[in-house]
């Protein structure tokens, strides 16, 4: 082992060497074979960069509203493989997450992003046609099947890496930027923080679901780390040893002087986990704002969210995982999206008798790929009322309320789902062992994702429903320069 | 050096057009640096015989105060999940500034209040101060000849003055020496207390937090959102002479950047209650002048409409709202969500308890107003 080690190191010595004037941001030339990457088994460090709620035709195509304001990631899929059948797993943001790292699928509060109580996730034994799979009992918010924390039985990916001997770090954008809020500079969770505190903790709620802005004292800093995008909180498995927690679950940029954070881990290949898991803030993943940069339109610190500042985080940090040895060596970006924007179908509306009340249904399509299944915690299809708003609060959703019949004074808010998935989103992947303009037709989802990456790490067994013999993993169709 | 600069500046009433007008006037030490009096608003003007055109807030406990923001996710969905995403921060009742220094200016120009008629008068007056020399040591020996700077430069003392001094935020309450262990409430203000955190019944903490941050940040009871609350029209206000003049807040007309944003209008931005109980004029238009008076507006706002408005069966039963903007009124979070004829989520007793609560929150230093007549 060490002296495979040692063989390693002085290879990528030499390919540093050869790489060092091209300064160029495609990776660099694999002509020394110790470095080639024969098998996906030869990749020894991922680096998977999870962005929020656009559609494919957002991001990739051209004629949506906002298809404009993402050029580098529209030039970075025709460095690497484009994979246009690439879907989320579920609608909102948390049960994605989940399902990347765990191959869990949605609870009725992971579905929600869990802005009810932080509760446990009651343990009612394993699904009957998936044993691998975690049914919810009634969690502390009453729901049947819901809850958002899983017991300590449910291993996730990180656990397979811990097993295989592989290092890894989830590095979240904010997290601990301000400790009043977030409790926490590494692995920060709401009981956690409520605990400091001194609250109590049966009461518990998740406060990052808004992003902070800051006070111009500086007693208040700006904070943006939403806890629903971090996916390893969500797992008592990891969160029950809180020192376990915080080598692993850490800001991409420490708010301290440290220096530490991603771009310090990325200076060499010792440093460097082999799978990093980037969570941006609520502004760089594109959450908040419409990315048009108008006024009142952005994110809590001015810029203009949306994919125009998706591009603007890809611009910064992907020219820095490229650039470092651990990628140039054998190393995969994985880009994706944890769902579409959910604008894909149009709402409808309905009215009461009297035309007060206007019931308005977001249609979640929720297509899907693969398969994929509900799992034993929700139904599809399924109806939920969200709230019930007076019609004036509702122009600031953006309902044009001018249009209304007058007699309208409240508006019902409900969401149908159709389907399981999150939709279409597509995804990008980057690697030497990936010939650009690569283009997949393929259909992948989270748990194709989750499978891809234990086989490439070689963990063993599937978790969850990437335990699926009609999911497939990533293929010859996406590490297409893999050498012989 | 600039945050002495900014407490000579702050008490020195040669800054005004009457001359006998400092910040400190309307920001009395004494009152925890809100309002000496239980005057819905307060006089100004070059012969201090104009008024303003709301209620004075005090000045403790604004270190927190975040820059205005109404950051809204991108797709619809999650926008009505967190639907409790109100536009936040700023300074003063519409939040149009993000920070001291630049709110300075207002009252300094303002002819309601210390009415310079624009900052070549502040440059001047500050010239005469006792304090020129080492305003002009502070800011560069040219300073007072360049009149915006110097206003601009003001401001950054002023702001300095009230970020730094500790008398700005003593924390030095009985609240506070609870939160600490060193105390405890009586019988009475526990009773409130539990009333003013019952989700089901006051629900004060969900505008006014409680908490410690968990970092250990005392809470300074307020979010720092924007609501609608439908608080009566005040005939005390001379501007509400005029029938047609409506302060919208949030959407203006002194707020002049939001005036299109239609759902705003009527929204002011939720106050500390730190020193709330020696106040003598509440809510942004000084309409109550009793603590009592104004919990018991918040419990009895839908039950007894009548008592607070004077049409409340026509088409503008909110009547400092225009009819155009009376949905806008908050009817989401209790306690604001009972119905005519409704039993009123607390009883004059529990009024007391909840105000009894309310003054544990008064500092140590901070005497009430004198009552109004």
């Amino acid at each position: 082992m060490s002296r495979k080690i040692k063989g390693a190191a002085l290879a990528t010595a030499v390919a540093l060497g050869l790489c060092a004037g091209l300064g160029a941001l495609v990776a660099c030339s694999d002509d020394n074979h110790d470095d080639a990457i024969r098998t996906q088994q030869d990749i020894k460090h991922v680096f998977v960069i999870t962005l929020e709620n656009k559609d494919f035709e957002e991001s990739f195509g051209t004629d949506k509203p906002a298809s404009g304001q993402d050029t580098f990631l529209k030039q970075l899929a025709t460095q690497g493989a484009l994979l246009t059948e690439y879907f989320g797993t579920g609608h909102v943001s948390l049960d994605n997450y989940i399902a990347m790292m765990s191959g869990q699928p949605s609870t009725v509060d992971t579905e929600t992003d869990c802005f009810g109580l932080w509760s446990d996730i009651v343990d009612d034994g394993n699904d009957e046609t998936n044993a691998k799979v975690l049914k919810a009992g009634t969690d502390a918010n009453g729901h049947a099947g819901g809850g958002c924390v899983y017991p300590a039985r449910v291993k996730t990916f990180a656990h397979q890496l811990d097993a295989q001997g592989y290092s890894w770090k989830g590095y979240m954008g904010d997290m601990g930027n301000d400790l009043n809020r977030d409790g926490t500079m590494t692995c920060s969770f709401p009981t956690r923080t409520d605990l400091l505190a001194h609250k109590d903790i049966s009461k518990t709620k998740d406060l990052t679901q808004n992003a902070q802005a800051a006070a111009a004292s500086s007693d208040v800093k700006e904070d943006q780390y939403a806890t629903r995008h971090n996916p390893f909180v969500y797992f008592h498995s990891i969160i029950d040893d809180t020192d376990y927690c915080d080598a692993h679950v850490v800001p991409l940029t420490y708010p301290d002087a440290s220096g530490k954070g991603l771009e310090a881990d990325l200076k060499s290949i010792d440093t460097t986990p082999n799978f990093v898991f980037v969570t941006p803030n609520l502004c760089d993943d594109g959450h908040d704002g419409d990315g048009t940069g108008a006024a009142g339109k952005g994110c809590k610190n001015g810029a203009p969210g949306g994919l125009a500042s998706i591009d603007a985080f890809l611009q910064k940090w992907i020219p820095l995982i490229m650039a470092s040895p651990a990628y140039q060596k054998d190393g995969l970006i994985i880009i994706n999206f944890d769902e579409s924007n959910a604008s894909s179908s149009p709402m409808t509306t309905t009215f009461n008798s009297d035309y007060s009340q206007m019931n308005l249904t977001i249609n979640l399509q929720g297509d899907s790929c693969c398969k994929q299944q509900a799992g034993p915690n929700v139904k599809r299809p399924d109806d939920q009322v969200l709230t019930t708003l007076p019609v004036a609060f509702a122009s600031t959703l953006g309902i044009d309320t001018s249009k209304l019949p007058p007699s309208v004074k409240v508006i019902q808010i409900g969401m149908h789902y159709v389907g399981v998935g999150g939709d279409r989103t597509g995804a990008v992947l980057l690697s030497k062992a990936i010939k650009p303009g690569t283009v997949s037709y393929t259909g992948y989802n989270h748990y194709s994702l989750l499978k891809s990456l234990e086989d490439i790490f070689e963990t063993g067994e599937y978790l969850g429903y990437a335990d699926d013999e009609a999911l497939l993993p990533f293929g010859d169709d996406v590490f297409t320069n893999l050498k012989k | 050096m600039l945050a002495e600069l900014g407490r000579l500046a702050f008490f020195d009433p040669s800054l005004s057009a009457s001359g006998r007008q400092s910040c400190a006037s309307c920001h009395d030490p004494a009152h925890a640096y809100g309002p000496p009096n239980a005057l819905a608003v307060q006089p100004g003007g070059p012969d201090l015989g104009r008024y303003g055109g709301r209620a004075v807030p005090a000045l403790r406990y604004l270190r927190r105060v975040p820059i205005w923001t109404h950051t809204q996710p991108g797709t619809f969905k999650e926008r009505v999940e967190i639907g409790d995403n109100m536009p936040s921060g700023g300074y003063t009742w519409d939040g149009r500034f993000d920070r001291p220094a630049t709110q300075a200016a207002f009252p300094l120009l303002n002819a309601d209040e210390m009415a310079n008629a624009d900052a070549a008068a502040v440059a001047a007056r500050l010239a005469r101060s006792r304090y020129a020399a080492r305003f002009r040591e502070a800011f560069g020996t040219d300073i007072l000849s360049r009149p915006d700077d110097a206003l601009a430069a003001l401001g950054q003392a002023l702001e300095r003055f009230q970020f730094d001094d500790p008398s700005f935020q003593p924390f030095d309450s009985k609240f506070d020496r609870v939160l600490d262990g060193k105390a405890g409430f009586s019988e009475q203000e526990a009773r409130g207390y539990a009333l003013f955190v019952d989700e089901q019944r006051g629900n004060c903490a969900s505008c006014h937090p409680v908490d410690k941050g968990a970092n250990g940040a005392r809470p300074v009871f307020t979010d720092y959102n924007f609501q609608t609350l439908g608080v009566p029209r005040n005939a005390e206000i001379p501007a509400n002479a005029d029938p047609h003049y409506y302060d919208l807040g949030l959407c203006g007309p002194l707020r002049r950047d939001k005036r299109d944003e239609k759902s705003y209008c009527g929204m002011f931005r939720t106050p500390t209650l730190r020193n709330v109980a020696i106040r003598g004029a509440f809510f942004h238009n000084g309409r109550f002048h009793t603590l009592t008076d104004a919990l018991r507006f918040y419990v009895q706002r839908d039950t007894n409409p009548e008592k607070w408005y004077p049409h409340p069966d026509g088409p503008q039963p909110f009547d400092d709202l225009p009819v155009e903007y009376q949905g806008n009124v908050d009817r989401r979070n209790a306690p604001m969500t009972n119905h005519r004829g409704g039993k009123p989520v607390w009883n004059d007793a529990e009024i007391a308890d909840v105000a009894a609560f309310l003054g544990t929150l008064t500092d140590a230093d901070a005497r009430p107003v004198p009552r109004a007549p």
